[in-house]
């Protein structure tokens, strides 16, 4: 009975060994068990995809929005009697607001020009004897400008003698900003939601495990491994599992945003609007993946833990 | 090596599986601890093993206090001690030789040099023509053996035996008291749970006689 016994591995080599043997028994878990694993990387993929996708839309919502906002002008109609001196000094007067950021004159022989090349309104402007037009203002406000700040420039060049009316409809940005307000916390709901399903459903898919290999791990324990050498497995099958379903994740995001692409080009046209759909950088796809992982370790972590303890 | 100083383990008020046990067990020494079923006798190995927590007393095992080994230093504890279940206990998806060899990569040692190891013991306890085999594959007894492999191969300072040959016929019994003998003469302590008394005789050593959760002789031959 004479044994030839190597001197014992010193720490590093012990945790390096563990690491590499739980990086092939993590892999070879849900190898063991082809169907269940396919249905839990599934089940995890959509529960990172619904998130993914509301906020890859809100991102693009959000950009739109902006945009549009962009593209919104404040639209001043001066009193038929204002000189071209007295439209020049208010002009320049405009200019000097820290909200506007370009004043632009369109006079009325502008106004009546584009009128007359219209197909539809020159036929209009045909039959009509006299028509008076005003020469108009167009302000370009500020990216960093507000809809309240523009309400309330409206309302104070209104009371302006050189001006007769003021155009500058907020309604439909509150209506749109209220909607993507909406959306965000919508999303920020469904993240919450559905990370929370990711981790529960995990927790009991490695609960199963752990307890499929109960005898297993009660007679590791006996032989004298320590419950971090237990779970590590259980964690790297985490990790992959968080792994193959953020690839999977982002994969249905870009057939959604390729399926989505058309209709939304189609709703844009009927605003006047080009809506161009961005997909998510390449930075953030790995961010995302990396989430996801972290994710599913961290379920499987305090999945296995408690189980483990007990066992 | 073992000291047990009045040790008690009580499974509510009124079951006491062991009652103000005292015994010392020296290094190197090889004892057996009998009785009926229920004397006590895996209940001490399982105190031993820190399997159970005691409920009263002390106990001193390879000079570490039972009462103060905290969570954190149990793996450390158990990896030097070896244990032979009456179950065996071998892992069925296994071959043999990973069973046997699951104990030394659990020590940080590497597949190959813990497979390495297995195959040596697996051959000094007659079985290295069956390392790729499988526990089904295997009568009882080599099963035992392997699990005797199993708990000798990262040469324990102390290994426990519970009921190796329970279900083991005479011969095969005798094979594996020979077999513990070696090991004993090797310099480890062995404790053995065993209620066949015929085999204990036979080999003349230490009994430790429990009866009722009580130790009622320490027998030592002259």
């Amino acid at each position: 009975m004479n044994q030839t016994k190597k001197s014992q591995p010193g720490i590093f080599n012990s945790w390096y060994r563990g690491h590499f043997r739980a990086i092939r028994g993590g892999l070879h878990m849900p190898l063991q068990t082809p169907y269940s694993s396919i249905f839990t990387v599934i089940t995890l993929a959509i529960c990172f995809y619904l998130p993914l996708l509301m906020w890859t839309l809100w991102q693009n919502f959000a950009g739109i929005q902006n945009q549009w906002q962009n593209q919104g002008s404040v639209a001043v109609f001066l009193r038929a009697n204002v000189g071209s001196e007295q439209i020049s000094q208010l002009q320049t007067e405009l200019q000097q607001k820290n909200l506007i950021k370009t004043v632009n004159l369109v006079s009325k022989q502008d106004i009546k020009t584009d009128l007359k090349d219209d197909p539809q309104l020159s036929q209009v402007i045909a039959v009509i004897d006299n028509y008076d037009l005003p020469d108009q203002l167009l302000l370009q406000p500020h990216e960093a400008a507000t809809v309240e700040q523009l309400q309330s420039l409206a309302k104070q060049l209104q009371l302006h003698p050189d001006i007769e009316y003021v155009s500058f409809d907020a309604d439909w940005f509150r209506q749109l900003q209220a909607v993507t307000r909406a959306f965000y916390y919508l999303m920020q709901a469904s993240i919450v939601i559905f990370l929370t399903i990711v981790l529960v459903f995990l927790s009991h898919s490695i609960g199963h495990e752990v307890a499929a290999h109960k005898a297993e791990i009660g007679l590791k324990k006996l032989l004298g491994a320590s419950n971090g050498q237990i779970r590590r497995r259980f964690l790297y099958s985490g990790l992959y599992y968080g792994v193959v379903s953020g690839v999977l994740a982002w994969g249905l995001l870009v057939v959604t945003l390729w399926w989505l692409q058309k209709p939304l080009q189609a709703l844009g046209e009927s605003f006047g609007r080009a809506i161009e759909m961005e997909a998510v950088s390449g930075i953030t796809i790995l961010s995302f993946i990396a989430f996801c992982a972290f994710i599913t370790w961290l379920g499987a972590r305090i999945s296995s833990s408690s189980h483990i303890h007990k066992l | 090596m073992i000291e047990f100083s009045r040790v008690s383990k009580a499974y509510g008020k009124h079951n006491k599986a062991l009652d103000d046990v005292s015994f010392k067990v020296d290094s190197g020494e090889m004892l057996f601890l009998t009785g009926h079923s229920g004397a006590g006798k895996t209940s001490i190995l399982k105190l031993i093993m820190k399997i159970e927590d005691i409920s009263y007393g002390q106990a001193v095992v390879n000079g570490q206090s039972l009462r103060q080994l905290s969570d954190s230093g149990l793996p450390h504890y158990r990896r030097q001690l070896g244990m032979i279940f009456q179950d065996h206990r071998l892992l069925e998806n296994r071959t043999i030789l990973d069973n046997v060899a699951m104990s030394m990569w659990l020590r940080g040692y590497t597949v190959a040099e813990s497979r390495k190891q297995a195959r040596v013991i697996l051959a000094q306890v007659g079985l290295g023509e069956k390392a790729q085999f499988y526990p089904s594959q295997l009568s009882s007894g080599q099963q035992q053996r392997v699990g005797i492999a199993r708990a000798i191969i990262s040469k324990p300072a102390l290994l426990l035996a519970d009921e190796p040959t329970g279900n083991l016929d005479p011969d095969l019994s005798l094979e594996l008291m020979d077999l513990f003998m070696r090991i004993n003469a090797n310099g480890t302590t062995v404790v053995i749970a065993s209620h066949d008394l015929i085999l204990i005789k036979r080999l003349r050593k230490r009994v430790l006689v429990l009866d009722s959760g009580h130790l009622i002789d320490d027998y030592r031959p002259t």
